[in-house]
């Protein structure tokens, strides 16, 4: 049955306004980082009538440590990134498909913790790291983003690794091969859409961790860029252009590692045909 | 197999190579002792300093203190201004492990040094040569009990920027010199006031200079002074310009673009520091300049300039007391504040001052503002006081309470924070 034309213009109506309320304030943004000087929020007047310009762009990279802020969340995000998806992967694939005592058991726990909320935690962590002597240390920060990181990850992966068919792992066995290759070759493969959505939201997550990362690091050179776009908020007198500018900046690693894994999340039926029957 | 020993290799190599991470096997460097060393210090210097004056502190001002005093060490620490700032210093400063010398907020030290959380600076001997070479009223946050807790380093106040159209227009060549006046001149001329919202940092100027209080002049009382005739008086004429609409009714929530619309000429007056000139260059500068015209809130009624600014303070629990002492004489000497005013800010060295006046036209109303300033409640209580304050300033405007009724509920919250 053919839709009626004034029902389907309702509904791209309602679409198309949908997404332009989602839209307007990111384009707002973007277009007000054009601006010089901001020193409160612009009109629409004023903001759609700029002219796209990278001044403020070029300014914040260069104000309040920004670019070695960048560099610092980069480094400690890949690292807590790889971390988290690789452990969690492993994790799961244990969970997933090896039978040991108490292990319904201790994926409750798991799950336990997730339900915490991470303020809570900060106190205890903070006091493990310390005793570890790694406050101030990446390694602090890694071990935590990667120990919270872990438990999602495996929560998220189990249920992917069981739908995935058993028969797999047969033939794999009769070819001579092991768990790790099974592993390695069956499951990995497999899980990409999974893994890819987990890597964007690890990715984003840890990027925009701020409440950790200014507990553990006191240096103020291994600072992270969460507390660089902080420093743009001055007591007096604050320029929501670089604000702006910053927090755009900030975004991009996040949209782009979006658009890279993007096919992943859409591409489906790895495993079709792959079982007779 | 040939994969397994590759896997061994790799494995190998990444234990190896993270062994090169550390470079000493001592962990904690700073605390070894070392031989003829005996006499270094480290201070630890925490600032909300912006970024461009930042730059001028380690570039500029610390590498000059450091070459006076070769044994003295500042470790400088930037920190981003908001309230978890404060409960961390205090959380540090109650647990004896906080930094050396803090730069903070002047409404902040009230609060600091009535909680035993500071260093009386009074005790050292030179404290009032350096004190006479500073501008007296910008002390006073600092004073408690018979002892000075704290050393102004900057100072500011808000000033009423007037737009120079809007008054030419009504015939005037200079603003009113009383704010009553200038409340006339709004209402027959229906131009719009820039209050910019309910806090006492942005109402307070403007009920000061209509004659209201806050409390008594030795901070004990504020029932008879926040619900006094005069207070109420000032509250319901703010009050009667935002039914009538000429305080933008956006107050509430955090006010408007008060900004620009001085500078275009849609509102005739509103309060801003001198951050409303230093932060703009070029044309938008001149733009300012010429638009505008920055006097001081008149003082009819006695002081109507609001205190503002940052003070430098010795927390409990500094390792190096008398060092960083010589650190803040340093940064309130005449060199360093000459040095740190190219950024904007205003000096409280009396001679520093004065350069900064000459050199940019637009400091000196604030400067002279700075002459008639009052301080905010210097008490203990003073954030309580004021979210008090702000949430029955808010409760007034929205109708929900009468002038004289809000306040006067106000003003007995406050009189149960002020004794404690």
């Amino acid at each position: 049955m053919k839709t009626k034309w004034h029902i389907q213009l309702l509904v791209y109506t309602l679409i198309v306004l949908g997404a332009l309320a989602f839209l307007f304030p990111f384009v707002y943004m973007i277009m007000t980082s054009f601006i010089k000087g901001a020193y409160s929020l612009p009109r629409p007047r004023e903001v759609f009538s700029v002219i796209p310009n990278l001044y403020n762009y070029q300014l914040v990279w260069s104000k309040n440590n920004f670019a070695r802020y960048f560099l610092n969340s980069s480094l400690v995000t890949l690292v807590s990134m790889a971390g988290s998806l690789f452990l969690g992967c492993l994790t799961a694939y244990g969970f997933a498909r090896f039978k040991f005592p108490g292990k319904e058991f201790l994926f409750r726990t798991f799950l336990l913790t997730m339900m915490i909320p991470g303020v809570i935690n900060i106190i205890p962590q903070f006091l493990i790291i310390k005793s570890f002597g790694l406050v101030n240390t990446y390694w602090g920060l890694w071990l935590i983003y990667i120990g919270g990181g872990v438990v999602g990850s495996t929560f998220f992966l189990r249920g992917f690794f069981e739908s995935i068919p058993k028969e797999y792992e047969e033939s794999v066995l009769i070819d001579g091969g092991g768990s790790w290759r099974i592993f390695w070759n069956i499951y990995l493969p497999q899980s990409m859409p999974a893994i890819a959505t987990l890597a964007v939201l690890s990715f984003q997550g840890t990027w925009e961790e701020y409440f950790t990362a200014l507990v553990i690091i006191k240096d103020e050179a291994m600072r992270t860029l969460p507390i660089a776009l902080l420093m743009f908020n001055d007591k007096y007198a604050t320029n929501y252009s670089w604000v702006f500018a910053a927090s755009i900046i900030a975004l991009i690693p996040t949209v782009l590692l979006y658009i890279i894994f993007q096919k992943r999340f859409v591409q489906g039926g790895f495993n079709e045909g792959g079982v007779k029957g | 197999m040939m994969h397994a020993k590759c896997w061994i290799i790799v494995a190998f190599i990444v234990l190896m190579v993270s062994g090169c991470g550390q470079q000493s096997i001592i962990s904690e460097d700073s605390s070894v002792e070392r031989l003829n060393s005996g006499n270094d210090y480290e201070i630890e210097f925490w600032h909300t300093y912006s970024d461009e004056e930042t730059r001028i502190l380690e570039d500029i001002l610390i590498p000059a203190f450091e070459r006076e005093h070769p044994q003295l060490h500042v470790v400088p620490v930037r920190q981003s201004n908001d309230p978890e700032l404060k409960y961390t210093l205090i959380s540090k400063a109650s647990a004896n492990r906080a930094p050396d010398v803090v730069r903070m907020d002047i409404a902040w030290i009230p609060e600091f040094s009535q909680s035993g959380l500071l260093l009386p600076l009074s005790d050292y001997g030179d404290f009032d040569d350096v004190i006479k070479l500073l501008q007296s009223n910008t002390g006073s946050a600092g004073y408690y009990e018979g002892s000075y807790y704290s050393l102004p380093v900057n100072m500011n106040t808000k000033a009423a920027i007037f737009n120079k159209a809007l008054l030419a227009k009504a015939g005037l060549s200079e603003p009113p010199s009383t704010f009553q006046e200038v409340i006339e001149l709004a209402r027959k001329h229906r131009y719009m006031i820039g209050l910019g919202g309910m806090e006492s940092w942005l109402s307070l100027p403007y009920i000061y200079a209509l004659g209201g209080r806050i409390t008594n002049d030795s901070y004990t009382r504020a029932t008879g002074y926040l619900n006094g005739e005069a207070t109420v008086k000032a509250v319901e004429e703010l009050y009667s310009l935002y039914e009538d609409r000429l305080i933008d009714q956006s107050v509430i929530n955090g006010g408007g673009d008060n900004w620009e619309g001085v500078k275009s000429g849609n509102i005739l007056v509103t309060d801003e520091g001198p951050w409303f000139y230093s932060v703009l260059q070029g044309e938008e500068l001149k733009r300012a300049v010429s638009s505008t015209i920055a006097v001081p809130f008149p003082p009819t009624y006695g002081p109507s300039s609001i205190l503002g600014g940052e003070d430098l303070v010795i927390l409990n629990g500094s390792k190096n007391p008398n060092q960083s002492w010589e650190f803040m004489k340093w940064m309130v000497s005449k060199e360093a504040q000459v040095a740190m005013s190219q950024t904007g800010i205003i000096p409280t060295n009396l001679e520093a001052k004065e350069i900064k006046v000459k050199g940019e036209s637009f400091i000196h109303p604030f400067a002279e503002a700075l002459d008639h300033t009052f301080l905010r409640t210097p008490v203990k209580n003073w954030s309580r006081i004021d979210e008090v304050y702000t949430a029955y300033m808010s409760k007034i405007f929205q109708g929900e309470l009468s002038v004289k009724h809000g306040l006067t509920e106000a003003a007995a919250k406050i009189d149960q924070l002020l004794e404690q």
